[in-house]
């Protein structure tokens, strides 16, 4: 096979799915830090205000929530976590030096993507029952102030916590070449498909 | 002309003279309710009298004129304290908790002991430690991580550089064309 000959990676479908999702968090999460921090405030600019901020933010997240249930069904069986990406995660440091050669047979995904995944989903479902909980003036009247403060809190902690792990998505994009065109074009070379997703190849020339 | 200006006021400032009585206790409401907002949402320290001077129709200059500092204005308030005690209201006293910085209202009560007989002013209001804990420690934290790790990020390409499985070989080949 001609190593630069192009695989299909990700389907039209998926590759929308994907962005859509990625154009929600990136509102959400603009939106939702011009609400956490004082110090950046002015990012409510962006969304016409300090009001329109807290009014749209919200519903932003829905639709968020909404196109990240129907990626999490696509990628799902993808992501189950097997024996060998505990070897992969034990050897991190060969990892992040590019070093590739000395880790186990990847397949659709390593290890390190099917943890972001994982951690993607647990971040959700919290920001959305949370979001639920304290969204004034329709549903934070229904409960416990108690349950209401928890929920800012576990909302504000999911929050963090997902967009630390979308930064180091967006790295790990930028740093393995080819990523950003599979999610925008849908394509991978097969010396790419070699290199980091061997396993995958395999499977899928012999389909 | 300088005849002119100078005689205008005259009329205009005795016509005016009765409401100014009226005028006068307007503007010490109005100041009242700003200051008490201030002191309220900032504490005895962290108010500051520029800013209720802005918030009111008033000058810094007329609030000390009325009210005199922020600690004559407690100061007022311990003058009807002990006014209501002489009256009988032994435990009449100053509502301002300071679990909670302050009120949105500083209360003087006939009974300071039993906030609660005033539609249910809590006794000892304190911040919840989630609020605390959401508002204290956590948000300057986060932001630090956020940005810690996109630096991180920055600094390993800058030292790793970049995984290109489609550029392995010409990358190689470089160094033996030079």
């Amino acid at each position: 096979m001609n190593p630069k000959t192009q695989v299909e990676r990700y389907s039209d479908s998926e590759r929308v799915n994907h962005w859509i999702v990625a154009i929600a968090f990136i509102l959400a999460g603009l939106s939702g830090l011009a609400m956490f921090h004082p110090a950046l405030f002015w990012l409510s600019n962006l969304f016409g205000g300090g009001p329109w901020t807290r009014i749209l933010h919200p519903f932003i997240g829905v639709v968020m929530f909404a196109a990240f249930v129907s990626l999490m069904v696509r990628f799902w069986g993808h992501n189950k976590i097997e024996p060998r990406d505990l070897q992969w995660l034990k050897q991190w440091r060969d990892v992040v030096s590019n070093r590739e050669d000395r880790l186990p047979e990847v397949g659709r995904y390593n290890a390190g993507q099917k943890l972001l995944f994982w951690l993607t989903v647990i971040c959700m479902i919290t920001l959305v029952v949370t979001g639920v909980l304290f969204w004034r003036p329709w549903f934070a009247g229904y409960f416990p102030v108690a349950l209401v403060r928890l929920a800012t809190l576990l909302h504000s902690a999911a929050a963090t916590v997902l967009i630390i792990g979308i930064i180091v998505h967006i790295y790990a994009a930028i740093w393995i070449k080819g990523s950003i065109r599979a999610m925008m074009r849908g394509t991978v070379s097969v010396k790419w498909a070699e290199k980091h997703h061997m396993a995958w190849l395999r499977e899928k020339i012999n389909k | 002309m300088n005849q002119l200006v100078q005689s205008r006021p005259e009329p205009a400032a005795t016509a005016k003279a009765p409401p100014r009585t009226y005028d006068a206790e307007r503007s010490m409401a109005d100041i009242l309710q700003v200051a008490t907002a201030e002191f309220a949402d900032k504490g005895l320290s962290g108010a500051r009298i520029d800013e209720i001077a802005a918030a009111t129709q008033t000058s810094k200059r007329m609030i000390y004129y009325h009210f005199g500092s922020k600690e004559d204005m407690i100061e007022q308030a311990g003058e009807r304290i002990v006014d209501l005690k002489e009256r009988g209201y032994q435990n009449a006293g100053l509502y301002d908790p300071q679990g909670v910085g302050g009120t949105h209202v500083m209360y003087v009560l006939k009974h300071a002991d039993k906030p609660q007989i005033y539609h249910g002013l809590p006794a000892d209001p304190h911040i919840s430690p989630m609020v605390g804990l959401w508002k204290g420690a956590l948000k300057p934290l986060a932001l630090l991580a956020m940005g810690v790790t996109a630096l991180a990020g920055f600094f390993h390409y800058v030292k790793v550089g970049p995984n290109d499985a489609d550029a392995d070989d010409e990358s190689a080949e470089t160094p033996a064309k030079h």
